[in-house]
């Protein structure tokens, strides 16, 4: 059953987390005059997470057991090495932190789906080219949307970016939730909650580099959305649109609004990214009402027929939307 | 000569004594068997529902007993509450799980027979854990029917969800206990 208040703790706890771990990472930062902020953003990230994730009481398997177990233990610790890596210089050639990036990148897909049904040979597998083909267009997928992120994060330069991938990860945590997949969507909340901890210092802080954020926050966004599709009951076109909404921060760029005061991009940079997440959080919270309400032992005592006829409309805008 | 041909004669007589008393396989009918389950629902009433596509074998040495075995594999994403939507949420990860453990399978390591059947020891594999479980199993009769050799047997088993790694946070309504019963029939030519 869901908890509500443990999530709120979670949620509370890994945006103290975020604060507090990126302050006290800025602070030894510059009293070591090393003018390398960007570990800061990643360490209150990852304390935040880690705060988040134990106030969940998430029983993560080791060796892990399954998608989640792997995307919390492999990818998640994963990204933050190869992102420390690129930030601390340790690597200092471009081409060698892009490869490490993309190569962490283009197996996720792998990682996630390992031990699964899906890479088995027996009759409930997949076939092998399909699966090459559509976790090719993953990969590809995934290091497009970090790419053009990450352009605009050096457009922008606020915490908005941050901000926007959190929100639309938080969203996908309700969606997979609501698909039928409660752990699975919970994990979300940490990873959401953390990075608006650190976006909200970096708004204090002005000097911090934010860029690190952008790999992890979306591996994070996609982690979700693709164990919520492959293992949870998440549609396609669900994880689709929410995994390109943040792009939508992009429409900022056109002339007539970048010449904008700052804080209003700000704020317009937001309500972009929300209206696609509204509208599928809309559209499956119907789905929820009808398919899961009966299962919920959740007595339907409201007059029936209006809220019916309100759901068609709605109902008929998402399908319209669907199509598109 | 006569020493050569004894020892064949010895020789060909216990393989056709072993031939003759070795065990009867048989293999699992779906058409005329069933693996159902029912588990608690706020601990007031019971949910029923049943696996579709199972499939197994058991041999029986009626000579030997303790040699028969019995294999028995579950297809979890053949589960049928009778909600199409209760049916995709027990597949999904805080229940089943059935992308990333499709099978529920059980294996004797031990059979004793016992007044009316056998008791049987073996490996129980569900959600990624091995158990090691006993139960009885009734039944045994064997007939023939056109021309085919059917056996029956009947157990009920009484397994912890919680025993094989399932969410505990997914334990509220639906009770940590289920109760799996198997009706099977084997058939032989």
């Amino acid at each position: 059953m869901p908890q509500p208040l443990l999530y709120w703790w979670a949620i509370g706890l890994a945006l103290v987390g975020g604060v507090l771990g990126t302050f006290a990472t800025h602070r030894i930062v510059s009293r070591m005059n090393s003018g390398n902020h960007g570990i800061a953003a990643l360490m209150g990230f990852a304390l935040g997470v880690a705060l988040g994730f134990f106030a969940l009481q998430l029983s993560i398997a080791w060796p892990p057991a399954n998608a989640l177990d792997r995307f919390l233990t492999i990818v998640l610790p994963a990204t933050f090495a190869v992102e420390a890596v690129a930030t601390t210089g340790r690597i200092s050639c471009r081409g060698w932190q892009f490869f490490l990036r993309a190569a962490l990148l283009g197996n996720c897909g792998w990682i996630l789906l390992y031990g699964s049904s899906y890479l088995r040979s027996d009759p409930g597998g997949w076939l092998i080219w399909p699966l090459m083909v559509l976790l090719l267009v993953n990969a590809a997928l995934l290091v497009s949307v970090w790419l053009l992120m990450t352009r605009l994060m050096d457009r922008v330069r606020d915490g908005s970016i941050p901000i926007s991938i959190a929100m639309t990860t938080g969203c996908a945590g309700l969606l997979v939730m609501m698909a039928g997949y409660l752990k699975g969507g919970a994990a979300a909340f940490p990873l959401a909650a953390a990075l608006v901890g650190v976006a909200a210092v970096s708004y204090r802080l002005q000097r911090m580099e934010l860029s690190g954020l952008i790999l992890i926050g979306m591996v994070g966004l996609f982690g979700i959305l693709f164990i919520g599709r492959f293992f949870g009951g998440l549609s396609s076109w669900t994880a689709v649109v929410m995994f390109l909404a943040p792009l939508s921060g992009w429409l900022c760029e056109i002339p007539i609004l970048r010449r904008r005061d700052s804080r209003i991009r700000f704020l317009l940079q937001l309500m972009f990214v929300a209206i696609p997440l509204v509208v599928v959080f809309v559209c499956a919270w119907i789905k929820f009402e009808r398919e899961m309400r009966p299962l919920l032992s959740i007595a339907a005592h409201q007059n029936q027929s209006s809220r019916n006829s309100n759901e068609r409309r709605v109902y008929c805008v998402c399908s319209l939307a669907h199509q598109g | 000569m006569r020493r050569i041909a004894l020892t064949f004669a010895i020789a060909w007589l216990s393989f056709a004594g072993h031939s003759a008393f070795a065990a009867d396989e048989y293999v699992y009918d779906s058409v005329h068997s069933s693996v159902s389950f029912k588990a608690r629902h706020l601990d007031i009433s019971w949910i029923h529902g049943r696996f579709n596509q199972v499939d197994g074998k058991f041999s029986l040495d009626r000579q030997n007993p303790s040699k028969s075995t019995f294999q028995l594999t579950v297809k979890v994403d053949s589960v049928d509450t009778a909600n199409a939507a209760r049916d995709e949420h027990l597949r999904q990860p805080d229940y089943f799980d059935a992308k990333q453990f499709p099978t529920i399978e059980f294996k004797s390591t031990a059979v004793k027979p016992i007044t009316d059947g056998y008791e049987v020891t073996g490996d129980f594999t569900m959600h990624g854990k091995t158990k090691s479980i006993t139960f009885t199993l009734l039944g045994g009769k064997e007939i023939e029917f056109k021309g085919v050799k059917r056996v029956g047997f009947s157990t009920e088993l009484k397994l912890k969800r919680s025993d094989f790694g399932f969410d505990k946070s997914a334990i509220g309504p639906i009770g940590d206990e289920a109760i799996i019963m198997i009706d099977c029939e084997g058939m032989r030519k």
